[in-house]
């Protein structure tokens, strides 16, 4: 375990939701988080690999992705993610309201490590972001992000 | 002169010995009173002429003049038994009879009181020749009478009747006029030419009475042979008869011709006429019985009567002799007749079937080729009966896209043992298109070759095409279903579609609320906490209502595989996550049954039906009840029930529908949607729910169809 803070990404093109699930994540109680959200898969991707308007910029310890976003969508960047050996390792937590089982086995086949589908009550939403966060952050074993 | 007079006597003699002998013997054979009048007439004749030779010729001895008067009553006997002969045969009429036996007895009397004739015949007593005139005109009279009524009965008779009975008129004609000339001669002892005259006219009468009375058989073939051709005719005719009607129409007139009768008619084995000739078929019905008349000739389609008049039972016997014959042919000609009609009638029967039908039937000679078919053949084939049919011709009728079917099935049917059917169409010279189910077998000749093909093909043009109609019906109500169940998964895809999208919106909209309340209720005052609260009620509402929309259209989209669902286990799991929020009210959970099914879906099922009965029942501390009102291999009825408000008759059916509530939104958080799931979950599965009678509060049916239960059905095992 870090005693460093843990470095999350919280992917979505839905600014409410993106609010809604960083909140969630700072109000999980006992956890140092830094927290980045993007709004596309671009995005993603630049500040994966550290590139562009986030050069420079550290590996995130966890990401949470939703599929549906414009320009490169969730499911490519999870593609591309695990597909790189530098970035495989980083655990990639598909959050969508998608319920689709073609969504959730295409996701598990290209490398996802979860889904969840986004609760619809605010309290689910708090609950279920704040137990993956816990789970993660406490319970896995991060990647050494190589500080 | 006198020889010759000598030797036409001596033959005139034995012929009427003869006479009288075979007059005798016919008596003796029949017995019946025209012979015995015969016999009378020609034995007194007899009598007369050989008493004249034995007697001397002139004496006068008392005794020999009365045997001479004896004598003479003898002769003058001889035309009374004439006429009782011929008298015989009819009914009796009075006035001649009378007359014939009044002169009769009193030439008689006369006879006897006269004295003897003294002197010369040429100087007698004016007396004498009183008495000879009045003698000949009494013999005159009768033997006229005797010729014209057997000439004139002798009409319209068998031929050889007619020519008995005209040549007996004859002969008692000519013996008349050898008696006229023999009572008129001055002198009859002398022989002159007279006598001579006399003497020939005798013969010729004797050998006429022969012929009448007993003509020969040579004379009796000759005379009979009109008849015996006329028999041969009908022979002819009845051999080629083939109808009874034509037996009929034959046998009337033959069988009158043949007997001479007057009128005929055939009668069946119950007495009716059946047809009749010369008469009407009322006058025969009337006469059939009459005793005394009619010939009847058994056959075997009855009787044939007729009426042939009194004399041909006596003159006419050889032909009833001809009819018996003509009544074996007649028998058979009948009976072939019938024979004939009844298969005619069979063969009708069968053609009128085959032509209800529509069933033609074929034969096809493979050695020659030649092709026979039955009336409906050529019915069915739009062609004139009878017209001369080759295979080609037939193949040339076969629609050309069945054309190779047809041929290989020919051919498969002449190798084959067992009938083989088909069915192909054909186009009738008109150009019409029909379609035959044909049927057909070989027959093998000796030697087991193929000898002939032998079916039947009959016309199913109308049944395909009923056929064709019924499968574009059926394919019409296929369509008509799919589009429905096209429209239907559209609907729930739109309606999922739909519900998701709007996951979203909701999902910023509540957590905003919620942080609204968290970071900043305290500086709100309390109506604007108030409208929050509102806020968020409507859209945990909103939640609500899309999750069950959700729900309700997954249900029939997503087809997830049933499992083994022990309800015994299932649903007290579901009971007590319920009672958490009810804490007053009771759940009571019986044995129930173990299902085959979507593992959710029971989850479903029973969260809302117990949750229902938690929700709307009315009262805190509501009794619910689960059990197994009915478990066997034809499926299991399970009941959830309460004692609480209960649904109002009319609402029982309504309930199940979407977004159908009984109370007010605020009462109970209720979307109105968990009973239209409970009902499309119970539908997907084949079963069915309902609301059932209940004297307190709700009962609700549920009823599993066999699929829908596990093999091994957990019946009595406690609940717990």
């Amino acid at each position: 375990m870090t005693t460093a803070p843990i470095r999350v990404l919280v992917a979505d093109d839905n600014e409410d939701h993106r609010f809604l699930i960083v909140r969630a994540l700072r109000d999980a109680d006992g956890l140092a988080l830094e927290v980045d959200s993007v709004e596309d898969g671009e995005e993603a991707l630049d500040l994966l690999y550290g590139r562009g308007k986030f050069a420079g910029r550290a590996r995130p310890h966890l990401v949470l992705l939703d599929l549906k976003m414009p320009r490169v969508s969730g499911m490519e960047v999870l593609e591309r993610v695990k597909a790189d050996p530098a970035l495989r390792d980083i655990p990639v937590v598909v959050l969508s309201s998608s319920d689709r089982p073609e969504d959730v086995s295409e996701a598990y086949r290209v490398g996802g490590n979860s889904y969840i589908t986004k609760p619809s009550t605010s309290a689910g939403m708090r609950a279920g972001v704040a137990e993956l966060s816990h789970y993660w952050t406490r319970l896995a074993v991060l990647p050494d992000t190589g500080e | 002169m006198v020889e010759v007079a000598v030797t036409i006597q001596f033959v005139n003699n034995v012929l009427f010995a003869a006479l009288a002998l075979v007059a005798y013997r016919q008596w003796r054979a029949r017995r019946d009173e025209p012979t015995a009048w015969v016999a009378a007439t020609f034995g007194v004749l007899a009598a007369v002429l050989l008493a004249g030779h034995v007697l001397p010729e002139q004496s006068s001895s008392t005794g020999l003049l009365w045997a001479r008067k004896a004598l003479m009553a003898l002769l003058l006997l001889f035309p009374y038994a004439l006429y009782r002969f011929a008298a015989s045969f009819q009914p009796r009429h009075g006035k001649w009879d009378r007359f014939a036996g009044a002169s009769f007895g009193a030439v008689l009397l006369v006879t006897a009181v006269l004295p003897p004739a003294a002197g010369a015949p040429g100087d007698r007593a004016w007396w004498w020749t009183v008495y000879v005139a009045g003698a000949l005109a009494y013999w005159s009279t009768l033997s006229i009478y005797v010729s014209v009524q057997l000439w004139r009965a002798g009409h319209g008779k068998s031929t050889v009747a007619r020519r008995r009975m005209r040549v007996l008129a004859a002969a008692a004609s000519v013996l008349n006029a050898a008696l006229l000339i023999a009572g008129s001669a001055p002198r009859p002892d002398d022989v002159t030419w007279s006598t001579v005259a006399i003497g020939v006219l005798a013969t010729v009468s004797a050998v006429l009475f022969f012929m009448g009375f007993a003509p020969p058989r040579l004379l009796r073939v000759a005379w009979r042979r009109p008849e015996e051709l006329a028999l041969q005719q009908a022979q002819l005719g009845l051999m080629a008869a083939t109808t009874p009607r034509q037996v009929l129409d034959l046998l009337l007139p033959h069988g009158m011709a043949v007997v001479g009768a007057t009128g005929a008619a055939l009668l069946d084995t119950h007495g009716r006429v059946v047809g009749s000739a010369a008469v009407s078929a009322e006058w025969a019905s009337a006469h059939a019985d009459d005793d005394a008349d009619p010939l009847r000739l058994p056959l075997a389609s009855g009787q044939l009567v007729l009426w042939a008049g009194p004399h041909t039972p006596y003159f006419g016997r050889e032909e009833l002799d001809l009819l018996a014959r003509f009544g074996v042919v007649i028998d058979l000609a009948w009976v072939r007749c019938e024979l004939l009609e009844h298969q005619r009638e069979t063969m009708a029967r069968l053609e009128e079937a085959q032509r209800i039908a529509r069933l033609g039937a074929w034969e096809f000679d493979l050695s020659t080729g030649a092709i026979t078919w039955s009336r409906e053949m050529y019915r069915i084939c739009g062609l004139e009966e009878g017209t001369p049919v080759t295979f080609g011709a037939f193949q040339r009728m076969v629609h050309p896209e069945d054309a190779d079917v047809v041929m290989a099935e020919t051919a498969r049917t002449i190798e084959g043992v067992t009938p083989t059917s088909m069915d192909y169409r054909i186009v009738l010279p008109d150009g019409a298109v029909r379609t035959l189910h044909g049927q057909g077998q070989v027959v093998r000749g000796a030697g087991g070759a193929p000898a002939r093909l032998v079916g039947t093909a009959h016309d199913i043009t109308e049944r395909k095409a009923a056929e064709h109609a019924l499968n574009a019906a059926y394919e019409g109500e296929r369509a008509a279903r799919m589009a429905y169940e096209r429209a239907n998964e559209e609907l729930e895809s739109f309606v999922y579609s739909v519900s998701h999208d709007l996951k979203s919106p909701i999902i910023s909209l509540l957590g905003y609320l919620d942080y609204l309340k968290l970071d900043y209720g305290s500086l709100l005052p309390p109506e604007a906490l108030h409208y929050i609260e509102r806020m968020s009620s409507s859209a945990g509402y909103m939640e609500a209502l899309i999750q069950d929309l959700l729900e309700l259209s997954r249900i029939g989209r997503v087809q997830t595989e049933p499992a083994v669902v022990d309800l015994d286990r299932v649903v007290p799991e579901v009971a007590s996550e319920l009672s958490a929020s009810h804490p007053a009210a009771s759940v009571h959970v019986d044995a129930l049954p173990t299902l085959l099914v979507n593992p959710v879906r029971a989850r479903q099922l029973f969260t809302n039906l117990i949750g229902n009965a938690l929700d709307h029942g009315g009262r805190a501390d509501v009794h619910v009840r689960v059990r197994t009102e009915h478990a066997g291999p034809d499926g299991a009825t399970v009941v959830v029930e309460d004692d609480g408000r209960g649904i109002p008759p009319a609402y029982r059916e309504k309930v199940f529908g979407v977004f159908e509530r009984l109370e007010t939104p605020d009462d109970d958080g209720g979307t109105g949607i968990g009973l239209a799931i409970c009902r499309k979950v119970m539908d997907s599965l084949g079963g069915s729910i309902a609301v059932a009678d209940a004297a307190q509060g709700t009962r609700m049916c549920l009823t599993f169809p066999a699929s829908a239960l596990a093999a091994a059905a957990s019946t009595g095992v406690a609940a717990s």
